[in-house]
């Protein structure tokens, strides 16, 4: 799916107005926030800055398509597509999803002896979220195959 | 699971470069095919049997372990 909206040109004008809405929603947020709400400050600052994120990804990669010729866009595309490549991505996501459990263990682990109890319940729920994932994600896809 | 690729490759003088852009693969796959450290889906076997006008198993050699 990623591969096909990497060469897709409405997805990069999609990633523009999704960045430019965070950006006004960041904007306007940040005038209703009262000066001691530091987080929603915080917050408000975050969705400006991946929007603006968003704006840069998706004005680079138009500009790319413009200029590039037919023929690095076309090289470009078939090392997307390339199974090989499209494997090691695979192996890749694997090897980041167990990493990212570990992680989140190790994190409830520390969270609970800094005796931050809100902070470590949400970790063990993330953990706890990505193994439900992983059981619907396998459910469905091996419905598909 | 062995391969002659290389040798089918050489034998008619093309560069894994050209042979790449004719599979519509990446040359890192040519070459690691031709390493033996990938095994080809069987799409990609077929279309490279196809391109050289054999069978699969003239280029693929499956040994059972």
């Amino acid at each position: 799916m990623l591969c096909k909206s990497y060469q897709n040109k409405n997805f990069y004008i999609g990633l523009i107005i999704i960045g430019l809405l965070s950006i006004t929603f960041g904007a306007v947020f940040q005038q209703y926030i009262p000066e001691n709400a530091h987080n929603l400050s915080m917050t408000a600052g975050m969705l400006s800055g991946i929007g603006a994120a968003f704006i840069a990804v998706g004005v680079i990669r138009l500009i790319k398509f413009k200029r590039s010729s037919p023929e690095k866009l076309k090289a470009e595309e078939i090392e997307l597509k390339d199974e090989r490549n499209i494997q090691i991505l695979r192996a890749t996501y694997s090897v980041v999803a167990a990493a990212s459990i570990l992680i989140f263990a190790i994190l409830a682990f520390v969270f609970l002896v800094l005796d931050y109890i809100v902070p470590a319940w949400i970790t063990i729920g993330c953990i706890y979220v990505e193994v439900i994932i992983f059981f619907i994600a396998y459910k469905i896809i091996s419905l598909k195959m | 699971m062995q391969n002659r690729l290389e040798e089918i490759r050489n034998k008619l003088g093309i560069n894994q470069e050209e042979l790449a852009k004719e599979l519509e693969v990446s040359r890192q796959t040519i070459s690691s095919l031709e390493n033996g450290r990938y095994n080809p889906s069987i799409l990609l076997a077929f279309k490279i049997a196809r391109y050289f006008k054999m069978s699969i198993e003239q280029i693929f050699i499956y040994e059972e372990e």
